[in-house]
Parts: structure tokens; C-alpha cells; sequence
């Protein structure tokens, strides 16, 4: 056994010596990875966007703003085109000005630097929904990642269309970028508990989900859309249409004896005859509609007309009694939706106030000036273009 | 015990010696690490794409349910491309569109065409397809409302390689896995003119009143019975084989040089004992087309063209101002006489079967009477089935015809000429034979245009 021990200790001390001399020469060597990616060619064709983007996001706010199509960064269940090269111009020239500028004016640009995404994706087509019949918009992820879709379809001289695919959403997505990094307040979720439908949002009617204090449709999908969609709309819609949409969540509101299609909603009727007033058999009017681009209106079945702000449906109510006596419909849903919306909007007012220092009404009227100078003929978009050709 | 002694140190040294050979690395088995070889790969690629002038001619499968496309690609060295198409989706009018390509590492090195481009990207877009051409629900008849799909083509694609000759580049779609290959193209050729080609091919090449297509095994004489190929889509079966089990179904890129199916497809002959692959099928002069894919040697062919004028069904107008020769004097006479001698206008000459007398006659037309002037007669299909010769009867006619031989002489005279010649074919497409050129074998100059009615 004594010998075995010495044979033992040997060993050790062999092994041991090995294992030390072995590490000796370790020591770091080049990098593997090629370091020639992100050097900008002056020949390329995309040159002066890149460079654009490197002066105006990249080095500004450490963002990416990636337009060339990256499928790894996006759900590979959609099936999804990349932008148009001039449409994913515009859309960069655009997120600068309605949404970076407009929070430069109100912050200082240290607070983007700290709280913008790192990245945002321009995405040519929306994300399909098959079985929901519903699209992606956009996609906040992990307080990281801003995916915008749609790209391709965006016409400049359509204000509407502007605001509700890529303005609403960019703050809409903001909006979760911030309260992915600090929760805003509970009580929030106390407010409209219980009347959230993730499965069928889709198909309730904007008047409905109004008078039950939602502010779009998607507002009433789940408590964070909720609070991201009651930011977005309040910066992004005109005054006329926000207005209208708390006059919809004062009304009561009919969609059939059931209830059970809510995709139709009516928030006034008449008697067509005595008859009919005799056997309590009401025709209903005033529709709750959106059109393509979101633009709320009512629209009167009886005399086939449209009405998009507050104004326009008093005016109706006080010309229609002339001819028929029009009622408003019983609002039976037990919610004072006017006032749960204006609540929701006074606790993201605070939130932002106390969490980040962002006085919600001034950019309000910061984002409305600047969303005002765009659509139609505007020059705007033809001077923010000659910030990419003047690169040199 | 003293053994001991021994065993201690040869264990020492054995330890040491195995620990020695560890000292030395092994020597790289490649260049560079696998990024920077993957950078590398991406370097060589891009020179290739944009090499002398940078065209190639893109052969894309978008799903498998729909014909291949062919797209021309123009890759720039300052990272843009121009994609030019010509198909039913873009109204067949031709359309060419730039945007921005570039080469990623991803599963390799991929080609990706990263901003849209209405030409390519049109295959992979999700909306929904519309218009004449989209797809048909059978149940309800109506457009297939996808949502969400679209063509469902790729606009990444793995590069898998460069032929030696420089001239393929060999692709796979990214998300689908088909096989799409790039064929270098001349920097000076007409991106429209190879789309019109390939257009028209389209177009001509198959018709749905000619399906008797079949593939000849030429090694060991087996035949399989092929439909379809007006959409690019060709249904292929053994001959009596079983139609029902036995049929296969591929889509194809039909074009001016060949036919080329999406991938490989094994059809089993009606025994099962033994199948052809079918691949790639190069047009011949003589208009069949043949695969020689691993070592195959198969025909694709039709009935030949002596027989179409046997089809009961079909009726086959001699054009009275598209002959050549001695049928153009003769027509010309015969017009000038029908107008004086029985004052009407000479509109041609019907090939027709007349199912009361059950046979096969010349009908004169003529204007102001779609009454028959027939006189019957007897086609002969010489050689290998690819010539005529006809045999008119001047006394086997119905009551019209008779009266026109007596009124119309120059009519006997065609007959004679008719009868004398024998007719070879000259046809656009052997398998969609709706225009043919009947040109006499004994003197070329003689010839006349037959079109299907």
C-alpha cells in the first residue's frame, strides 16, 4: 500500500502541474466575427437614407430604424412582405417628426434617449389574424421593439389614413413601451373589470363599448390595450372626434332585442306612424359607423346622412324634431362611460406626469399642431423629404 | 513487491507522455472561423450575382398548386435590383419594379430581397388573391378567401451553390423549400423580350382542346399518359395504368426552351414494379420535348399531327387569303369566280366531318349561306403520323357541292391540286395545333393556313 500511495501522489502532482501549464498560454485572441458589417458605403444605392438614419436615430437615440426586412425579428406565423423603399422613407421621416420631435419639444431629447425602443421594425404588409378576421397594427415588444405594419399601404396626403395606421399606433405602442417599464397605476384596472372580451372585441360595435367607458373597440380587448389605446387616442384624435366619442359613451345604445349582435349599434328611434307608436314598435337610427381609416360618425338610416362631430349630430337632433320626434335610447349598461373614459384618461395624465415627467395635454397639443400640418396637398412631407436628399 | 518500482514510474511517464500529446492543437481544419468563412461566402456570392452585368432569369415556384413564374433579376453592386415579370397575375402585361437585395447570414448565406418590390414580392404579399385568375372555392364557387396567405411564395432564398460553369445559381425558398434556379442571362438581353417568350409560351404551348399528351420511356418502350400543362399544371399516369391511384400532380414553368417541374417527380408504371423521374423537359426542333434526367431518355409528345384532322369533333378552316404558291392563284381564282359566276364572296374552305353521311368532307364557304357545299373525302396519314394526304371526291358530294363543281371549275382544280399534294406541318406548338401551315413535301412554295374553328 505504501506504494500505491507514492504511485498516487505522483500522480497527482504530475496532473496537477499539467493543468496549471496548460492555462498558462491561454490568451485572448481576434474577434471572430467580421467588424467591417455597419460601415456605410457612399456608393450605395440606400446611402443617403442610411446615413439619415444612423445621424437621426442611430446616433441620436441608439435606435435601430430597420427597413430592410429581418423575418427572424418577426412572428414567423404571419406571412409578411418588407416595405417599399420609399414608403419606409416616408414612414421614418414621419415617426421623427409626429412622434421623436414631438416628445423632444415637450422633454428634451434625454428622454427618448433613455426610453425610446431600441428598434423599430417597418413591416410592407399587416399581420393577418385568419381565424379573428383582424390585423396587426403595430408591436411593442419587451419595452425593446417597435413593430410597425402596414407600411405599404400608407398614403401621405390621407391625414385619416395616417392617423389611425401609423400615428395612433406609434404612440400606442409607445405607450406600452412606457408602462412595460413602469406599471402604471392599479386602479386603473379596477375600472372597466369584468367588461373586457379578448375573444370578441372585434366584433362590438364603438358605440356599445363607448357608453361602457372604451374608447375604440381594441381598447376593450385587455386592461393594457385598454390603457395603451386611451393614450393614443386622446394625443392623436382631433378634438371633434375625441368629443364625439365621449357624446357616444353618454348615450344608450340598441343593438337588437338579444343583444346579441353587437356588431350594430343605434342611439336614437322614432315612431314611422301612429300605428307603429301604438304597438311600441320603434325604427331605429343614428348608427354608431367607423369608416376605413377609424373616423367616427353617426349615421342617420332615415335620411342617409353622416355625422362626424358633436356639432353636426345637436344639429341633427334639433332639425329632425321638426319632422319626427326622434328618442334617445335607454342607457341600461349601468356605466357612466363619458366619465370611466375621462377617469382612465386623468390616471394616464398622472401617471405620466408623476412616472415621467410628460404633461399629457401639452403633447396633446403638440402632436395635434403637428399632425395638422400634414395630408391633403401639404408641403410638409416634400420639406421633411429634403432632409434625406440634401445628405451628403 | 519490488514491482512496484517499475510500475511507478512507467505510470508517471505514461501520464506525462499522455498529457504531452495534448499540448499540441490540432490544426484548423478551416480557414477562418465560421463567421468570417460565412462573411467570406457572402462576399463570393454577391460578386457572383453581379457579375458581367448582373442579369439572370429567375425560374420561381410560389406554392404548390400554381404554375412556375419567370422573372428576370438585374443585381446591382450598389445593393439595388431590378425584377421584371410578365404573368396572369399582372395582367400578363410585362412590369418591372427596384428595391434593395442583399445577401444575410442566416441559415447560410440567403439571398434576400428586403424592400418590396411590386414584381417579386406580388407572390408573397397576404392579401388575399383577386381577380379572374384567383383560386375558386368548388363549394361555393366563389373566390378562396385566404386571409392571411396570398400566393405564399418566398422572397428569401438559401443560396445552395454556383454550377461550375458559373451559369446556375441554385436556390432554396427559405420558407417553402422549393427549388428555384437562376440562369445567367447576357447583360445586353432584352428583359421584355425573354418575358414575351416565355408569355407567349405560356400561352401557346399547351391547349385544353389538345390533352392526348403522353411520355415515352425510350429505353424500355413504357408510356405514361400526361393531361393538363394549359395552367402548368400536368397530371401524369401510366398508361393502362389506374388513373385514380396512380396519377401524380406537379406543377411547372412552361417557357420558349423546355418545360421545368418544380422538383423531381417519380411516376410508377402500371405495374408498380418500376417508375420514371421527370424533371426538366428540353423543347426539340421538332417540337417534343425530351428529359434526360439521370440518364433517362423520355419523350414528351402528342398524337401526332396527321391524326388531328381525324378529331370528329373539330372543324378545320383552309383561310382563303393565307396561302402561298400555287393554292394562293387558285383561291384567288376561285374567289373572283364564286363572285361572277354566282355572286357571292368566297370565304374559304372548310375540313369537317358530316355526321349525316358519317365522313369527313371539303365544305366551300361562302357569304350569305351557311348551307354545306360538301364534297367528301378521305385523309391518309403517311410516314410516321406527321403528313397527310387527302383524297377529295369530285363526285361523292352532296346536291351543293355538285352544282359549285359545275359553276366554280377553278373548285376542281384545287381538289386536283389539293389531292396531289402531300402535306407536311408546320405548327407553333405541336400540342396546341390551332394554327397550322400545310406545306407541300414536293414543292415548299405551296402551302396553305389551316385554323381551328
Amino acid at each position: 500500500m505504501k506504494y500505491l500511495k507514492y504511485i498516487l501522489a505522483s500522480s497527482f502532482v504530475v496532473i496537477s502541474s499539467m493543468f496549471i501549464s496548460s492555462c498558462k498560454d491561454d490568451e485572448f485572441t481576434e474577434t471572430i466575427f467580421p467588424d467591417d458589417e455597419d460601415v456605410l458605403d457612399p456608393s450605395s444605392y440606400s446611402y443617403k437614407f442610411d446615413k439619415w438614419l444612423v445621424d437621426n436615430f442611430l446616433s441620436t437615440y441608439n435606435l435601430e430604424f430597420c427597413y430592410k426586412m429581418e423575418d427572424v425579428e418577426t412572428d414567423m406565423n404571419y406571412n409578411l412582405v418588407p416595405a417599399t423603399y420609399q414608403n419606409a422613407m416616408d414612414l421614418a421621416l414621419l415617426t421623427k417628426y409626429l412622434w421623436f420631435d414631438a416628445y423632444d419639444e415637450l422633454t428634451g431629447k434625454e428622454f427618448l434617449r433613455a426610453n425610446a425602443p431600441r428598434k423599430i421594425h417597418a413591416i410592407g404588409s399587416p399581420a393577418y389574424n385568419p381565424t379573428s378576421g383582424t390585423m396587426i397594427l403595430g408591436l411593442a415588444e419587451g419595452g425593446i421593439k417597435v413593430s410597425l405594419f402596414r407600411v405599404n399601404y400608407m398614403d401621405v396626403t390621407d391625414f385619416m389614413q395616417l392617423n389611425e395606421y401609423y400615428f395612433r399606433t406609434m404612440h400606442h405602442e409607445f405607450a406600452h413601451i412606457l408602462h412595460q417599464k413602469k406599471s402604471y397605476p392599479v386602479e386603473f384596472n379596477l375600472l372597466s373589470l369584468g367588461n373586457y372580451d379578448d375573444n370578441n372585441w372585434q366584433d362590438r360595435n364603438g358605440g356599445l363599448v363607448a357608453s361602457l367607458g372604451f374608447v375604440t373597440p381594441y381598447a376593450s380587448s385587455q386592461i393594457r390595450e385598454d390603457f395603451a389605446e386611451t393614450i393614443a387616442n386622446y394625443i392623436t384624435r382631433t378634438p371633434e372626434q375625441y368629443d364625439l366619442i365621449l357624446w357616444c359613451a353618454e348615450q344608450g345604445w340598441y343593438s337588437g332585442d338579444d343583444d346579441m349582435d353587437q356588431s350594430v349599434a343605434y342611439a336614437y328611434y322614432y315612431y314611422a306612424s301612429e300605428y307603429d307608436r301604438e304597438n311600441e314598435n320603434p325604427t331605429y337610427t343614428l348608427r354608431f359607423v367607423e369608416g376605413e381609416n377609424s373616423e367616427v360618425a353617426l349615421y342617420d338610416v332615415r335620411t342617409r346622412q353622416y355625422l362626424n362631430s358633436v356639432e353636426k349630430v345637436e344639429n341633427w337632433i334639433e332639425s329632425i324634431s321638426d319632422d319626427v320626434t326622434v328618442y334617445p335610447v335607454a342607457d341600461k349598461d349601468g356605466k357612466d362611460g363619458k366619465e370611466i373614459m375621462l377617469q382612465k384618461v386623468n390616471i394616464a395624465r398622472k401617471w405620466l406626469a408623476d412616472e415621467w415627467n410628460i404633461d399629457l395635454d401639452k403633447l396633446r397639443e403638440i402632436v395635434q399642431a403637428r399632425q395638422n400640418t400634414l395630408g391633403g396637398d401639404s408641403p410638409v412631407i416634400e420639406d421633411l423629404r429634403k432632409q434625406i436628399e440634401v445628405v451628403q | 513487491m519490488k514491482l512496484y518500482k517499475f510500475i511507478a514510474p512507467a505510470l508517471l511517464l505514461g501520464t506525462m507522455f499522455g498529457f504531452s500529446s495534448c499540448n499540441n492543437e490540432e490544426d484548423d481544419i478551416f480557414d477562418g472561423s465560421a463567421a468570417q468563412r460565412l462573411e467570406e461566402y457572402k462576399k463570393q456570392y454577391a460578386s457572383d450575382f453581379t457579375s458581367n452585368g448582373g442579369k439572370w432569369l429567375m425560374e420561381y415556384f410560389s406554392n404548390e398548386e400554381e404554375r412556375g413564374y419567370a422573372f428576370v433579376v438585374t443585381f446591382n453592386s450598389n445593393g439595388s435590383v431590378k425584377v421584371s415579370g410578365q404573368n396572369i397575375w399582372m395582367d400578363d402585361m410585362f412590369k418591372t419594379d427596384e428595391s434593395l437585395w442583399s445577401i444575410i447570414a442566416d441559415n447560410g448565406p440567403v439571398l434576400s430581397f428586403n424592400t418590396y418590390n411590386e414584381v417579386l414580392h406580388l407572390f408573397s404579399t397576404p392579401e388575399n388573391i383577386v381577380g379572374p385568375n384567383a383560386p375558386i372555392n368548388p363549394d361555393t364557387e366563389k373566390d378562396i378567401n385566404e386571409q392571411g396567405t396570398g400566393h405564399g411564395g418566398d422572397y428569401e432564398f438559401v443560396i445552395l451553390g454556383l454550377s461550375d460553369d458559373g451559369n446556375t445559381m441554385h436556390l432554396t425558398g427559405k420558407k417553402t423549400l422549393h427549388d428555384i434556379y437562376m440562369r445567367k442571362l447576357d447583360s445586353t438581353a432584352d428583359d421584355r423580350e425573354i418575358l414575351g417568350a416565355y408569355s407567349y409560351a405560356e400561352k401557346t404551348t399547351f391547349n385544353v382542346l389538345f390533352p392526348n399528351m403522353f411520355i415515352t420511356d425510350m429505353n424500355d418502350g413504357e408510356q405514361y399518359e400526361v393531361s393538363g400543362g394549359v395552367n402548368g399544371i400536368f397530371n401524369m399516369w401510366p398508361k393502362n395504368g389506374d388513373p385514380v391511384v396512380q396519377t401524380v400532380t406537379m406543377c411547372a414553368l412552361v417557357g420558349p426552351d423546355g418545360i421545368r417541374f418544380r422538383k423531381p417527380v417519380g411516376i410508377e408504371n402500371a405495374e408498380n414494379t418500376d417508375s420514371i423521374v421527370v424533371e426538366n423537359f428540353v423543347r426539340q426542333s421538332d417540337g417534343k420535348y425530351v428529359c434526360t434526367y439521370n440518364d433517362q431518355n423520355l419523350v414528351l409528345d402528342c398524337i401526332g399531327l396527321g391524326n388531328i384532322f381525324n378529331m370528329t369533333k373539330y372543324v378545320w378552316h383552309i383561310e382563303e387569303n393565307a396561302a402561298g404558291g400555287k393554292f394562293a392563284q387558285i383561291l384567288s381564282k376561285i374567289a373572283t369566280e364564286s363572285k361572277s359566276k354566282m355572286k357571292v364572296n368566297f370565304r374559304g374552305f372548310n375540313i369537317e366531318y358530316d355526321a349525316t353521311s358519317k365522313k369527313y368532307a371539303l365544305n366551300f364557304r361562302r357569304s350569305g349561306s351557311t348551307s354545306p357545299h360538301y364534297m367528301y373525302c378521305e385523309e391518309t396519314v403517311v410516314d410516321d403520323g406527321e403528313s397527310v394526304k387527302f383524297n377529295v371526291s369530285t363526285t361523292d358530294v352532296n346536291n351543293n357541292g355538285n352544282l359549285l363543281l359545275q359553276r366554280v371549275s377553278s373548285v376542281g382544280d384545287f381538289i386536283q391540286l389539293f389531292n396531289a399534294s402531300d402535306f407536311e406541318f408546320e405548327v407553333g406548338s405541336r400540342f396546341a395545333p390551332s394554327r397550322i401551315k400545310m406545306v407541300s413535301k414536293t414543292n415548299p412554295e405551296d402551302y396553305l393556313n389551316v385554323t381551328l374553328q
